[in-house]
């Protein structure tokens, strides 16, 4: 990569940065949100048989806490990333900046994605750094820190990447999308979480969800953070496989998918119409 | 079709040959029954250094053509070169060769700063931050906007918004300039500020600028050539002087000093005479040349002094409108003025 391309890149970096800062009211009236949804679903997982039989014992585990921590934090990410680059990407279509991006001599899917990337990672570790301050007074956070997580957690963004393009390539063509996307984060949130040992899901929605983005990797974190298992296994919930052929085929199948968007929007005159 | 219509020298560090060419051009909307032809088939040469006027009535195509040129829009048929580069196949190549001011963009971001969106634009397009800092720097002393530099381009008033804009488009020295209204919803003022920079553009650094505007008063004062569009075709396209040389009315007027003292008793009909200051003015309102020298004969014979004769010359409003409603007979240089499309 050419030095014109790195700088082109950083540039992108900083204007999500800046995006970023401009949004901080939001993220600041949102992060208590995560905390306080994390404190509710706490006591009410693993005890689905209790629930039904009306007889909740409503005290937070530090294990099951941490654990869903774990499950949590990649999916914000993955929000972060998707949800926002939707609806950046919608502003610069509606205010027509959009096309003066595409004047830049770099690859459009990459001005569009790079710079959100980096955004999304620190508005997370913000996010995630304020959720645990918010539960950690009430249940302590029990996360054994481990080197091998970095894999899962480098297969997490790469996904979330695709998963972007794929939602910023129809949003180049088909703008409103804004139901498709909440659908997309819903769906990924329910299947993820059948890579967290604390929730029984049917055998048929466990093999389902190896098809969909963060499970492996939420699975391989897993692995990684609380057990003595290694992320190099090659199958079964996070393993190696499936947690690589699933990124990088969200990963090619987003490029393609933007790259196919941004054709049709070329073709039918309506790149920078909303 | 090669039309080099001008002398104006190729800008230092360009390519060879055009600026610009457009090659068989079209664009078609929908399909079947609901198929529309936005732009068809044109070939136009942009030679470096021509200011262009594109002129033509709204839904003319040529929003569609200027963004075809910028690659925003996917052409139909045919092919588009920038500086050499292929628009289709070398995009990024062809983008360097291009700054643009879109219609009905704000094409800047209105949360940055005017300082941010240069840095962020001329960073955009491969310079490096030091290379941008002085032609920023530049640009914005230039346009008047030093001094609010780090404000926020929301806050701006409209015409200084443009500017920003213009300043965007112009932060990687590009050699070839697309302004689409330019000075559409500008107050007098601004506009008169957007419309002397392009003509700085032109003139003192010999960009090569594609004009489209529904100001016709802007575009005869800047453009070299004008290219008039309807209905996706140019039907006439011929540099600017020619153009009005080529509509110029059969209206002549005659200026002699002193006065007639019914010296000339056979003017022809409907010829009027007026004083003009310590002369005379003979009109002549539906002329041929036959006629006009007949005049300056009697004029002559009664010993008249001559000061000048003028063929009037009509604005270039009134060619547009006369070149919307008579399409069929309008001027290419290569139907030596009688063509239809070059």
């Amino acid at each position: 990569m050419s030095t014109r391309y790195l700088v082109a890149v950083g540039n992108e970096i900083r204007k999500g940065l800046r995006f970023a800062w401009s949004e901080r009211l939001q993220i600041l009236i949102e992060l208590p949100m995560f905390g306080v949804f994390i404190l509710l679903l706490g006591p009410l997982l693993g005890q689905g048989e209790v629930v039904v039989g009306g007889e909740v014992e409503w005290a937070l585990d530090s294990a099951t806490t941490s654990v869903m921590l774990v499950w949590f934090v990649p999916f914000i990410f993955f929000y972060m990333q998707v949800v926002k680059m939707f609806w950046r990407l919608l502003g610069e279509i509606q205010a027509g900046t959009i096309e003066q991006v595409y004047l830049s001599p770099l690859p459009p899917w990459l001005v569009a994605a790079v710079g959100r990337v980096v955004a999304a990672f620190l508005e997370t570790l913000l996010v995630a750094a304020g959720t645990v301050a918010i539960v950690a007074p009430f249940v302590p956070i029990r996360v054994d820190w481990n080197a091998a997580a970095l894999l899962p957690a480098a297969m997490i963004m790469l996904a979330a990447v695709g998963v972007s393009l794929i939602v910023a390539g129809a949003t180049l063509v088909w703008k409103q999308i804004q139901f498709v996307n909440d659908t997309v984060l819903l769906v990924v949130m329910l299947f993820s979480a059948s890579a967290v040992p604390l929730i029984d899901v049917p055998a048929w929605w466990a093999d389902a969800s190896h098809a969909f983005p963060l499970t492996d990797g939420v699975g391989s974190l897993y692995t990684a953070l609380f057990t003595d298992g290694s992320v190099t296994e090659p199958w079964g919930m996070g393993g190696l496989v499936p947690l690589l052929v699933v990124t990088f085929s969200y990963l090619a199948a987003g490029i393609v998918a933007f790259g196919f968007g941004e054709r049709v929007a070329k073709r039918r005159g309506t790149l920078g119409r909303y | 079709m090669e039309a080099v219509l001008t002398e104006n020298p190729a800008s230092a560090g360009t390519a060879p040959g055009a600026a610009i060419e457009l090659s068989g051009l079209g664009k078609a909307y929908g399909r079947g029954e609901h198929a529309f032809a936005a732009v068809r088939e044109t070939t136009l040469s942009v030679p470096w250094g021509q200011v262009i006027g594109l002129l033509g009535p709204n839904g003319a195509g040529k929003t569609t053509t200027i963004k075809m040129i910028c690659g925003l829009i996917t052409p139909s048929t045919g092919s588009i070169t920038l500086g050499g580069y292929d628009v289709a196949r070398q995009r990024s190549h062809a983008v360097r060769q291009i700054g643009a001011v879109l219609e009905g963009s704000r094409n800047v971001y209105w949360p940055m700063s005017a300082w941010e969106n240069l840095m962020y634009f001329g960073r955009l397009k491969g310079l490096r931050g030091s290379e941008v800092r002085p032609r920023a720097r530049r640009l914005l002393t230039d346009l008047g906007l030093w001094e609010r530099r780090h404000e926020t381009v929301g806050s701006y008033s409209r015409g200084m918004q443009q500017k920003v804009a213009v300043a965007a488009a112009l932060i990687t020295d590009p050699p070839i300039i697309l302004l689409d209204e330019p000075t559409l919803g500008l107050d007098v003022e601004a506009a008169r500020t957007v419309k002397d920079w392009i003509a700085h553009l032109a003139a003192d650094d010999g960009k090569t600028v594609v004009l489209t505007t529904h100001q016709l008063e802007v575009a005869q004062e800047l453009s070299d050539r004008i290219a008039v569009i309807k209905e996706g075709e140019i039907i006439a396209d011929l540099p600017t002087t020619e153009l009005l040389a080529r509509h110029a009315e059969n209206r002549y007027e005659i200026r002699v000093a002193g006065s007639l003292d019914g010296n000339v008793g056979g003017l022809p009909a409907g010829a009027r005479v007026e004083p003009d200051g310590s002369g005379t003015r003979v009109l002549l309102p539906d002329a041929d040349s036959a006629t006009v020298y007949a005049v300056l004969d009697q004029l002559a014979a009664a010993d008249q002094q001559l000061v000048s004769v003028a063929q009037a010359r009509p604005s270039l409003e009134a060619v547009f409108i006369r070149l919307l409603h008579h399409a069929g007979a309008a001027p290419t240089p290569e139907a030596g003025g009688e063509g239809t499309t070059p």
